[in-house]
């Protein structure tokens, strides 16, 4: 055999060091929100257990925790389900956006990879829409997979480290820190600064009033503005 | 057991929004001005959950942390613009929040 033929192909080992560089840019920031959603697995007095396999089941921070908190509180299943729900029906944005990149790829990647769809994932995948096939179905493996690893791990290390830690309210800034970064790159064009600027309003105004539903009212009220400010260019 | 079966029917009904433009209504579907609206999702999603954690924060606290924590995003948000490095704009958050929850407060 050739050095040729047993060479990697150079796609392949490029989308997974793709994966690989972009898994590590986001976990910084994921840490210490899985980190955070352990303790407070621990001070709701909820199953370690419990909070450690939400983290891949649910495969969504924000709404897992507000999961446990309303359980905590004592509410019904079916009434914690759907608050829950509504946290994360972003992700029904993620899939429409997303959804052309699985279209044409095998049924078992078509039915399982998408349980990998999180707000890092797809914006990591956005940022490359020259990756098709199977360089994006190697590349959406490796960042799922690993993105998930360092989740999970990180909801375990902070129900083992939460009777050490030290009161820190401010942490979800570390990953509020994340999306900004994420964010401020991607102001290049009118549109860009008019779905952040509404985006951002709305979702605040409206987590006022209903906690669950700001980022999904933002997003939308964010992209109707931007594409409303493209019509007018 | 209770919080399992949470996990569990929440994990399913997450996974049916995952899937619902990849496999119950191909997104080729939509129609073509939704489509495009979606290349503005990004920015907007961005803000959205950056602005509805920062308000989470903000309830949270008092006056002098929430000032604390308002200008420590502004800080961060310029280094985002000024150098383009997302792991230097979390370490640069990171030591923000040490030095407010464990020093200042």
């Amino acid at each position: 055999m050739t050095a040729a033929v047993l060479a990697p192909d150079a796609a392949v080992v490029d989308s997974r060091r793709l994966a690989l560089r972009d898994a590590r840019t986001v976990a910084p920031g994921l840490l210490p929100f899985g980190m955070l959603l352990g303790v407070t697995v621990v001070s709701t007095g909820a199953s370690g257990l419990a909070g450690v396999l939400g983290g891949p089941i649910v495969y969504g921070g924000s709404a897992q925790l507000t999961a446990l908190t309303l359980l905590d509180r004592g509410l019904g299943l079916a009434a914690v389900v759907l608050s829950a729900a509504v946290v994360n029906a972003r992700l029904l944005l993620y899939s429409a956006a997303l959804g052309h990149r699985f279209r044409a790829q095998p049924a078992l990647f078509r039915w399982l990879a998408p349980h990998f769809i999180i707000d890092q994932t797809y914006l990591m995948a956005d940022s490359h829409p020259e990756l098709a096939g199977r360089d994006f179905r190697r590349y959406w493996t490796w960042l799922g997979g690993t993105v998930l690893v360092v989740w999970t791990g990180s909801i375990a290390l902070g129900v083992v480290l939460a009777p050490m830690l030290p009161p820190l309210p401010h942490l979800t800034l570390v990953g509020t820190a994340m999306f900004l970064g994420l964010l401020v790159p991607r102001l290049v064009d009118r549109p860009a600064v008019v779905a952040a600027v509404v985006g951002g309003g709305v979702a605040a105004a409206v987590s006022w009033v209903l906690p669950a539903a700001g980022i999904v009212a933002g997003a939308v009220a964010g992209v109707a503005a931007a594409m409303a400010v493209s019509r007018d260019d | 057991m209770t919080e399992l079966v949470a996990m569990l029917v929440l994990g399913a009904v997450c996974w049916v929004f995952r899937i619902v433009f990849v496999l119950l209504v191909p997104a080729t579907a939509l129609p073509a001005r939704v489509r495009r609206g979606l290349d503005h999702l990004a920015p907007a999603v961005l803000a959205g959950i950056a602005a509805v954690e920062l308000t989470g924060t903000m309830g949270a606290g008092d006056l002098r942390s929430n000032l604390l924590a308002l200008g420590a995003m502004a800080v961060v948000a310029g280094i985002a613009r000024r150098f383009g490095n997302l792991s230097l704009t979390v370490v640069a958050a990171l030591a923000a929040v040490l030095a407010i929850d464990l020093l200042v407060r």
